[in-house]
């Protein structure tokens, strides 16, 4: 009766010394497979972005990235979960501005703050778009502006979220334009589409590569928040040039836990730096509808403080924080 | 296992009584936490309209359940909870290994775990020889890690003997 | 005509040997995904996507929509030997096929639903073929309104499926709504009943509750008795479905093509709607609607042949206005992206070379999968004939890597365990299971979408019968709950008749 519980015993002493005497001293990072973080769905755009980065990233820091997938909570499920990983530089992760800004100010159990992340890199960032539906009586952003203020209150505009980003960008725009609008939050890129294509919200801030996607089927583009004109809307003109110094959109880049060590933080930055500013990297990204955003460590966590403070004051006036 | 037939009166029973108290518990449940969220009106509804309508709904209708069963003239009889002496063991040694399961997959790491999980299962459940639990547990986690983690490339965690 | 021309230009992209290869990877990856349960085709997809990146745009295309409608195959296998369900489309197959299989014809319901999704697929392209631009053009009309009173006839339809109480259905269907109602409400941003648990922001997963309910669940309840033989006592019979089978499939499967093509078109969760509706509308018309549920081998065909309609109905917003209809085409949409193909309203008339070939190579894959099926019934018939003490560990196991390997969280394999614990009360109280499981998935859209109506229209509550579309779900919607209140009332009255003449005797 006991052969079996004997063998399986004796197999697993086994395994154990011979595991136990694979364990070598400390070597130089990294010297084993790095961990990144997707805070969203195979597919979506923060895995688009990664994929185009991988091989190159790869080919710099000489191990392998591996992707792992945690979409939950819009994202804050992802960021969680790298603040509390060991910060040694194996677990890192794709972040999202304004998200890791406004989650831990407007979403209860939330359990990370903006400054618990060792901000690594900026890689790129997705502009938004005001579009309207067919027919609306605005063909202009002037005319739009003059429109909600003739009517106040009764033109909808949808976007994705409730205190996310987008919504955000669409109450940036009504404090600088002065105006008032029917907000309608929606669940994804995915239900924004068919909304103002079916004419059931007159409009709608989307990312640009959505507009990009819609044109040609009735909806117009009055206005996109890069700060010169894209190449692939050339007649839709810049908010900033039509006098709203803002620029809506969703910024993307790579962040760690906080407290990595100074050596690491220091390879990281210099390597993310470098593929970030490549000219083929840079190509790829704009074929895939983003506008490349350079930046070092440095200057990313400066810009995302100085986000926070922006949003934090929106939010105030808007009375919408929930917590802090 | 016995599949109900489509009747359209079905003879009502002790076990209606007790879902019947249970659904009643769990609408109640909904509808008072939904009290501390916005309930809103008809025509604006807030995040509390629908759980606490609902809830409303569901006592309601357990409430209609249970007064249906107490005043049946003649109630079925359910049988036994358990239709042999010794099922509540092995239900509950199942849902123990389950939760077991869940609990060491991280300390003790995905190959370790499954092969004592299905070893337990096949030996203590309905009992059979050390020797087929044994092979079935060895194979099916060998399998098992193949497929999902060579294979696929799945993350399971490694656990203690970084298998 | 033009679309000969097209169809040839298409066929010698897609009949390339590589093209080919690849088409046979994608179905043969897309149904092994189908079986293996938590393992959806989003994860697949996700993996293949890097290999992607090195093979020109329309073998990938080929390959991740053959890993799509291959998946949907797959899905019914587990639903008719274990009744776990792969995926929401495959939970009404559990209701029958898993019956069939107990009582020996597996194999006739793996056959026919083999069949049944080649047979709607094979329409289903040439459905797009044809009829895509108008079909687009009709989903768009679908705004909140529609997609409420939609949803709230698919709730109604529950009463339909009923082959017990309803009182008691509608029970377990309000309990699913209100289990729905967990997580962030989008509209408002807040938690509900999330008690600080992040993983339950987005609601509860619909694959850790439906393992839990169906498969956990039965496994509990089968425990309970020394079951020291098979799950399957009968001998099985034929591997095939015989002439008999097939007239009595042969309506559903064309019922259930049209209205899953249909319904498929719509963003959304299409393929479950699709089963459901299937389901109801053949017990509804059928001359014998007390063998549903019994082991009917039309509350099989029909909603397989729904589901696989429906998923070939959901490229349809993908490739005419490069709208996603759910997660997984997400992915696939993100392909094209990668490739740098522009989807959209051109979409078709700037690439008809990579539209035409993927659509040639679906026809391909139908076929293929039909190939790939039909021998692999007899082994599957096999696995019911392990026996059961062996099994019913590697059925666990199964469910909790399936449920792991989705997101990699324990607190989703302890909803599937709680679920299961539920299941099993629910089983020996004699609730049944299905209607929650519909609930769950149609309450959070159905709130969604009533609150989004009411704030596009400012509280105006007219909106839901003056447009049209959403007007015909409400009156239909009221009729089914009519109708079928009327027959009970007489048939209560019949049986209690009976039932008191019985006694005094």
């Amino acid at each position: 009766m006991n052969t079996a519980r004997l063998v399986t015993v004796v197999l697993t002493l086994i395994t154990v010394l011979f595991f136990g005497i694979g364990q070598a001293a400390a070597p130089t990072y990294p010297s084993k497979e790095i961990s990144y973080v997707i805070a969203f769905n195979p597919g979506g755009e923060s895995d688009i972005e990664f994929r185009i980065m991988q091989p190159y990233l790869e080919k710099a820091l000489g191990v392998r990235l591996i992707p792992d997938y945690k979409p939950a909570a819009g994202g804050a499920l992802a960021w969680s979960f790298v603040t509390a990983a060991k910060p040694d530089g194996y677990t890192l992760g794709g972040f999202n501005s304004p998200h890791v800004i406004t989650q831990p100010l407007t979403m209860k159990d939330v359990k990370y703050a903006t400054e618990d992340f060792t901000y690594l890199s900026m890689i790129e960032y997705t502009p938004a778009a005001l579009v309207v539906k067919q027919g609306f009586p605005a063909k202009t952003l002037k005319e739009f502006v003059e429109y909600c203020k003739a009517n106040p209150g009764k033109v909808t505009v949808a976007a994705v979220g409730k205190f996310s980003g987008p919504h955000l960008n669409v109450l940036h725009f009504m404090k600088v334009a002065g105006i008032k609008i029917n907000y309608i939050p929606l669940q994804g890129t995915g239900q924004v589409k068919p909304q103002i294509l079916g004419g059931h919200v007159d409009a709608a801030f989307t990312n640009s590569p959505a507009a990009v996607e819609m044109k040609g089927s009735g909806v117009t583009a009055l206005a996109v928040g890069t700060e010169t004109r894209m190449s692939q809307l050339p007649e839709v003109p810049t908010f900033a040039e039509l006098g709203y110094k803002i620029y809506p959109r969703i910024d993307r880049g790579i962040l760690g836990p906080k407290d990595m060590p100074k050596d690491v933080v220091a390879k990281l930055d210099r390597i993310f730096y470098e593929v970030v500013t490549s000219k083929e990297v840079q190509a790829k990204l704009v074929e895939g509808g983003f506008v490349p955003n350079p930046m070092n460590s440095a200057q990313t966590t400066k810009y995302i403080m100085e986000q926070k403070e922006l949003v934090r004051k929106l939010l105030e006036e808007e009375k919408f924080m929930q917590i802090r | 296992m016995k599949r109900e037939s489509s009747e359209c009166e079905e003879s009502l029973t002790r076990n209606d009584l007790i879902g019947g108290l249970f659904f009643l518990a769990a609408g109640l449940l909904f509808a008072l936490y939904a009290r501390s969220l916005e309930v809103g009106t008809w025509d604006e509804p807030g995040p509390g309209f629908l759980p606490f309508w609902a809830g409303s709904l569901l006592i309601g209708m357990s409430a209609l359940l249970i007064a249906k069963t107490l005043l049946r003239r003649h109630r079925e009889d359910a049988g036994p909870f358990f239709p042999e002496l010794d099922s509540w063991k092995r239900v509950l040694m199942t849902i123990g290994a389950l939760v077991a399961y869940n609990l060491l997959l991280q300390p003790l790491g995905f190959v370790l775990v499954t092969f004592f999980f299905v070893g337990f299962l096949v030996k203590c459940i309905f009992p059979q020889g050390w020797l087929k639990s044994f092979v079935t547990a060895a194979l099916s986690t060998a399998f098992a890690r193949l497929v999902f983690v060579n294979l696929l490339e799945i993350q399971f965690p490694k656990g203690l003997l970084g298998l | 005509m033009d679309i000969a021309n097209y169809l040839i230009q298409g066929a010698q992209v897609a009949l390339q040997p590589m093209n080919l290869l690849f088409c046979f990877m994608g179905v043969l990856m897309g149904t092994l995904v189908g079986v293996l349960p938590g393992l959806g085709p989003t994860a697949a997809i996700a993996l293949l996507l890097p290999v992607s990146f090195h093979i020109p745009p329309v073998s990938t295309i080929i390959m991740l929509a053959g890993i799509y409608y291959g998946a949907m195959y797959g899905g019914s296998t587990t639903s008719i030997l274990v009744n776990i369900p792969g995926e929401a489309a495959s939970v009404i197959t559990c209701l029958d096929g898993h019956q069939m299989a107990k009582k020996g014809r597996a194999g006739p319901a793996l056959g026919i639903a083999a069949f049944g999704s080649f047979i709607a697929g094979t329409f289903g392209v040439i459905g797009i073929m044809f009829i895509a631009p108008p079909m687009a053009k009709f989903a768009l009309a679908f705004g909140p309104p529609e997609y409420f009173s939609l949803m709230l006839m698919g709730i109604v339809i529950i009463i339909y499926m009923s082959s017990g109480s309803i009182l008691k259905d509608l029970i377990t269907a309000v309990f699913g709504v209100l289990l729905g109602t967990i997580g962030m409400d989008t509209i408002s941003g807040t938690q509900r009943l999330t008690f600080g648990v992040l993983e339950l922001a987005d609601g509860i997963g619909f694959i850790p509750a439906v393992m839990g309910l169906f498969g956990i669940s039965e496994i509990l309840v089968n425990v309970e008795r020394i079951l020291a033989t098979t799950l399957v006592t009968e001998k099985v019979k034929n591997l095939l479905p015989n002439l008999q089978d097939w007239k009595e499939s042969f309506w559903p499967i064309i019922r259930g093509t049209v209205m899953g093509f249909i319904i498929g078109v719509l963003p959304g969760p299409a393929p479950v709607i699709s089963t459901y509706a299937s389901y109801a509308t053949e017990k509804k018309l059928s001359k014998t609607p007390e063998k549903f549920g019994t082991g009917h081998i039309a509350g099989v065909a029909g909603p397989e042949a729904a589901n696989n309609a429906a998923s070939s109905g959901a490229m349809i917003p993908l490739f005419t206005l490069g709208i996603p209809a759910n997660s997984v085409i997400a992915v696939l949409l993100g392909a094209f992206m990668i490739h740098g193909l522009q989807p959209g309203p051109t979409f078709i008339a700037k690439y008809p070379d990579v539209f035409w070939a993927t659509i040639v190579s679906m026809y391909l894959g139908n076929i293929m999968l039909l190939v790939l099926n039909l021998p692999l019934i007899p082994l599957w018939v096999k696995v019911l004939k392990v026996p059961y003490p062996i099994l019913f560990p590697l059925i666990l196991i199964f469910c909790l890597i399936g449920v792991y390997s989705l997101n990699f969280s324990q607190v989703e394999i302890g909803l599937m365990i709680g679920f299961g614990v539920l299941g099993y009360l629910m089983r020996k109280a004699r609730f049944e299971m299905a209607p929650l499981i519909l609930a769950l998935v149609l309450g959070p859209m159905m709130e969604n979408n009533l609150r989004l109506a009411l704030l596009v229209s400012q509280g105006d509550a007219s909106v839901f019968v003056t447009r049209p579309i959403s007007a015909i779900f409400i009156i239909v919607s009221t009729l089914l709950i009519a109708s079928s209140m009327v027959p009970g009332i007489q048939k209560r009255r019949a049986q209690m008749k009976e039932k008191l003449g019985d006694e005094e005797v």
